[in-house]
């Protein structure tokens, strides 16, 4: 037996390296159910009393299998990302703000670009994480630069049972796309390991209506594949008397031909070799527990020839305790090295951060949360940032609580190194953009021995002053700090679920209204004031039905995207759209040493001709097959 | 700009002479009278689009290809050429769309081949494109190409005749057609007989377009101290004479308009504004160094039969720009909405 699993890894590791072009169908990747997972460190969101932080588990086995993580939040949550297509660039905006105003962190590394200022959330697939967790609202005190509109943290973990054990994942999907992924996890004495490595070739032959010629014939897509493959390790290390080190590293290389806007003959071509390393000593002592981090991000992108490379280092030191039942804190100290070889320009940076957490708990129904943060950048104070957060449960039986919650938090961005340094234009004279965020919420939970309900609302203010725009001047576009914008909104989240005899039923909403208001806009500009920002639709509504018995599971989901502006005049309007997907999948289990789940599901079953962003068609109905096998 | 002007006058003496021949006179279509804005549209947006103003009632029109054609143009628009009953949307996105103009019907397109298209002309029935072609690692243009089309509604590509890198701006003059190409700095003289280059003309300046003036064939050009108006001898074609005027950072994109009597407008990217400078053909010298300024200046057109200078302004490219209307003595009359970045006028 012990044969039979290390030379499936070995086969399927050769198998993975070889050519794909030949196939005409891709190889998905299931949903996968997983063990529990051990965490040694505190999670950031401990201190996060009065803020909402949904965890997206990925082990549920009824739900789409995303590609990205892209896919992944466009799918499951009110979310919106703007795709630029099947598989190309995709950004996060949440509650309203742009691009760069997410912090993404991969097992606690900052992983924004600091030359872009944010991340290219296609370029993340599924293969790298074991969980999503998406901290909405502005969080700069707990999470330092970029964290305006809020941030998303991926993570991996080793399970806990530890068991030897191997699983095989493919996808085959319509347009030529093709998803393969093997895993193999064991524990040796007090080391556990974990190996990945994935491959997606995504031909993206998918039809469109080509609305930039005469006759609007449908053409096939035929410049965006993309070619994907990596590595992802992670280890952890039990050394005794509550010592842990972890370590985990990511080889990913992305190639892709990028999908041209309709009406233009582009032939772009862009390829990402991103390299994320990150290593964790924690000490759990009775009352405190010690972190020791370190972490490197190597950026590697080329587009059409151009070359542009960074490197974050990362140190950082920090310590929970609990002096009292009442009273949990931590304190630490970050330092990053950023470094940047672009094509136009090179720089260097320091940036020192020191941060203080506490929560209070004065009654076991009542909590603080208190952050403050204080950075050093290039020798000099970025604007101090503090959060203060509340959560108070006002009545609770055996079968239902309810919780009000309200937090007032600071957020910055530091500008990114194409902003100060990019030439020509490069401005090294700007200002952060800081924002100021508000909200309350009310949490409601109901269970008994049938159903499960949980309600939650959030209503929240916030403001981002120095927003960075890029103008053009004389001879060539500048940056400079001229916006204010508002941000002010709403978010519902609803599941149920339902236990009927063997009969489990699911349903989840996940809704966002938000409305944007420019407040102070560049000279010549003034027809935008108080208009709501492009891309930012008012609407997002995202819903999922589950129903599982026995082997058998299935799902339908549905999301509906609003109105979007395309330009900040508000004159430009692209239309809403509704998309639906189904699929099912059965549980199977051969002899004793193989089992698994073999799924189909439906995209966009409806045919729904839309564009996330105006000019860029994306694909219409399409089916994925998928088998994940546990060895 | 003056290019249509010439196309219109063209276009006015098809129009003479088919009257002598044929009794029957067709109405004008709604987009014959008035003036037209060409917004070039946003990179990465390609949201080109052609409004309709008309003077006498005030109204803007927007988005006329699309209302006509149930479609957005989806391209940025760099040029558009009257030649006959047709309109010629040259988009350097990588394709022509052919027109009616009376009522914006498109009846054709060159797509295909084209990579980034400059400007048209329509010729003994064929096409002529110039196309700056690809981009190669160090952003140069080595396969610049003029394009040709047999027909004039469009259709494949038959040849490309290889030449000097950046073609811009092309004209007829008489038998022959001129091509302004940027980088080399020179004048290509193409045979449309036999589509082939038949010789250059080196001129002071990266040359953009030519006009008509005073029956007479203009090049304009400029670089970063000055704008260059060279008269084109029709023989020869070399540059018999040339006025230098002093105005610095001129825009880039060339755009310019011109008086009946021979005044220029141009616009000089400044420091702090940007200003729309007057220069005289007939003295040679700069009339008024301060016509009018504002910021985002973009286009420029004039449209003789109100003395009316019309500006176009991109609004730093942060949404749909805007139209100003300036009268002869410099003063604003009003502002209007455009679309993205408003680079030209066309007054029919």
């Amino acid at each position: 037996m012990a044969v039979e699993k290390i030379g499936v890894p070995i086969l399927a590791i050769i198998w993975l390296l070889l050519p794909v072009g030949a196939f005409s169908q891709e190889l998905l990747r299931d949903t996968v159910d997983l063990d529990p997972v051990e965490v040694a460190a505190v999670p950031m969101s401990t201190y996060a009393f009065g803020q909402r932080v949904r965890t997206l588990g990925l082990s549920e086995a009824e739900g789409p299998a995303a590609r990205s993580l892209a896919d992944l939040l466009q799918e499951r949550t009110g979310l919106f990302i703007r795709s630029y297509g099947p598989g190309m660039t995709a950004s996060l905006s949440m509650r309203g703000t742009s691009a760069g105003h997410n912090a993404l962190f991969w097992n606690g590394l900052p992983v924004n670009s600091p030359s872009l200022g944010q991340a290219d959330y296609s370029i993340f697939p599924m293969a790298g994480m074991d969980q999503v967790d998406i901290h909405y609202g502005s969080a700069g005190a707990l999470y330092g630069t970029d964290a305006i509109g809020g941030a998303v943290h991926l993570s991996t973990s080793l399970p806990v049972n530890q068991k030897t054990s191997t699983s095989l994942s493919t996808q085959l999907g319509s347009f030529g796309n093709w998803r393969q992924e093997i895993s193999h996890q064991q524990r040796i004495q007090s080391i556990s390991f974990r190996t990945s490595l994935y491959r997606n070739a995504l031909e993206n032959r998918f039809p469109y209506t080509d609305w930039a010629s005469p006759g609007t014939p449908i053409r096939y897509q035929d410049h965006a594949a993309v070619n994907q493959r990596g590595w992802v390790q992670d280890l952890r290390a039990d050394l005794g008397k509550g010592q842990v080190l972890q370590a985990s590293l990511w080889l990913g290389e992305i190639q892709r031909e990028i999908q041209p806007v309709l009406g233009s003959s582009g032939r772009d071509t862009q390829k990402d070799v991103n390299f994320r390393t990150v290593l964790d000593y924690i000490k759990n002592g009775p009352k405190a527990t010690w972190n020791i981090k370190s972490g490197l991000v190597r950026d590697r992108m080329e587009f059409n020839g151009d070359l542009n490379l960074t490197l974050q280092a990362l140190l950082a030191a920090e310590v929970d305790w609990e002096p009292s039942e009442h009273w949990q804190s931590r304190t630490g100290v970050r330092y990053t090295h950023i470094q940047g070889e672009l094509s136009t320009y090179s720089h260097s940076e320091q940036r020192m951060e020191l941060y203080q957490a506490t929560n209070y708990k004065p009654l076991d129904n009542l909590g603080f949360s208190l952050q403050l943060r204080q950075m050093l950048h290039e020798g000099q104070l970025v604007p101090f940032t503090p959060g203060l957060g509340v959560s108070w449960t006002f009545f609770k039986n055996p079968v239902q609580q309810w919780e009000l919650t309200g937090n007032a938090s600071k957020g910055f961005k530091v500008p990114t190194l194409n902003d100060r340094f990019w030439v020509p234009g490069g401005n090294p004279d700007l200002a952060s953009e800081q924002s100021w965020s508000k909200e309350l919420g009310m949490d409601q939970r109901f269970s008994n021995n049938i159903v499960q309900v949980c309600n939650r609302l959030s209503l929240f203010h916030m403001s981002v002053d120095n927003w960075i725009i890029w103008l053009p001047e004389e001879s060539y576009w500048t940056p400079k700090n001229v916006r204010k914008v508002v941000s002010k909104g709403l978010e519902y989240f609803m599941e149920w679920e339902l236990k009927l005899g063997s009969w489990n039923l699911g349903w989840e909403a996940d809704y966002a209204w938000t409305h944007t208001s420019n407040r102070s806009v560049a000279s010549g500009n003034e027809v935008d004031l108080g208009k709501q920002l492009p891309y930012v639709p008012r609407h997002k509504l995202q819903m999922r039905w589950n129903v599982k018995k026995d082997r058998f599971s299935g799902f339908v989901s549905g999301q509906y995207t609003g109105e979007r502006f395309v330009t900040s005049d508000n004159r430009t309007v692209l239309p809403a759209y509704s998309l639906w997907g189904a699929g099912m999948s059965h549980d199977f289990a051969w002899k004793e040493w193989v089992s698994g789940t073999v799924g189909l599901q439906v995209n966009n079953i409806w045919d729904t001709d839309y564009q996330i962003l105006r000019l860029r068609p994306m694909p219409g109905r399409n089916v994925q097959f998928n088998i994940h096998l546990d060895l | 700009m003056k290019r249509m002007k010439f196309a219109c006058k063209i276009l006015f003496f098809a129009l003479l002479v088919s009257c002598g021949t044929d009794p029957v006179e067709l109405p004008r279509g709604a987009y014959e009278e008035g003036v037209l804005v060409i917004n070039e549209g946003a990179f990465g947006a390609n949201d080109g689009e052609i409004f309709h103003f008309d003077e006498d009632s005030g109204e803007l029109e927007e988005n006329i290809f699309e209302k006509a054609n149930g479609r957005p143009f989806a391209g940025l628009i760099q040029n558009m050429r009257v030649f006959d009953e047709y309109s010629y949307l040259v988009a350097n996105t990588g394709k022509v769309e052919i027109v009616r103009s009376s009522d914006f019907m498109s009846v054709g397109a060159v797509e295909g081949e084209l990579l980034n298209s400059r400007s048209l002309v329509a010729t003994d029935g064929k096409l002529f494109i110039s196309d700056w072609g690809a981009y190669d690692d160090s952003w140069n243009n080595p396969d610049s190409f003029i394009a040709v089309v047999d027909g004039l509604e469009g259709g494949s590509i038959t040849n490309k005749i290889a030449i000097s890198s950046r073609p811009e701006g092309m004209a007829l003059l008489g038998n022959r057609i001129l091509v302004a190409c940027q980088q080399e700095q020179l004048v290509s003289v193409l045979n449309p007989e036999n589509e082939s280059v038949e010789k250059t003309v080196s001129v002071s300046g990266t040359p953009f377009y030519f006009f008509d003036y005073a029956n007479q064939s203009y090049l304009y050009a400029n670089d970063a101290e000055n704008v260059y108006v060279h008269r084109l001898d029709p023989v020869s074609f070399e540059a018999e004479e040339t006025h230098t005027f002093g105005v610095a950072n001129s825009i880039y994109n060339g755009n310019f308009a011109l008086t009946d009597s021979g005044e220029l407008f141009v616009i000089s990217n400044q420091a702090e504004e940007d200003v729309v400078v007057k220069l005289s053909l007939s003295t040679g010298t700069v009339s008024e160094e301060r016509f009018y300024s504002g910021n985002n200046f973009y286009g420029l057109g004039y449209d003789e039969a109100t003395q009316t200078l019309f500006i176009g302004e991109h609004a730093g490219w942060q949404g749909n720009g805007s139209v100003l209307r300036v009268n002869s003595a410099g003063e604003l009359i009003d502002q209007m909405p455009a679309g993205r970045g408003p680079s030209g006028f066309y007054f029919p």
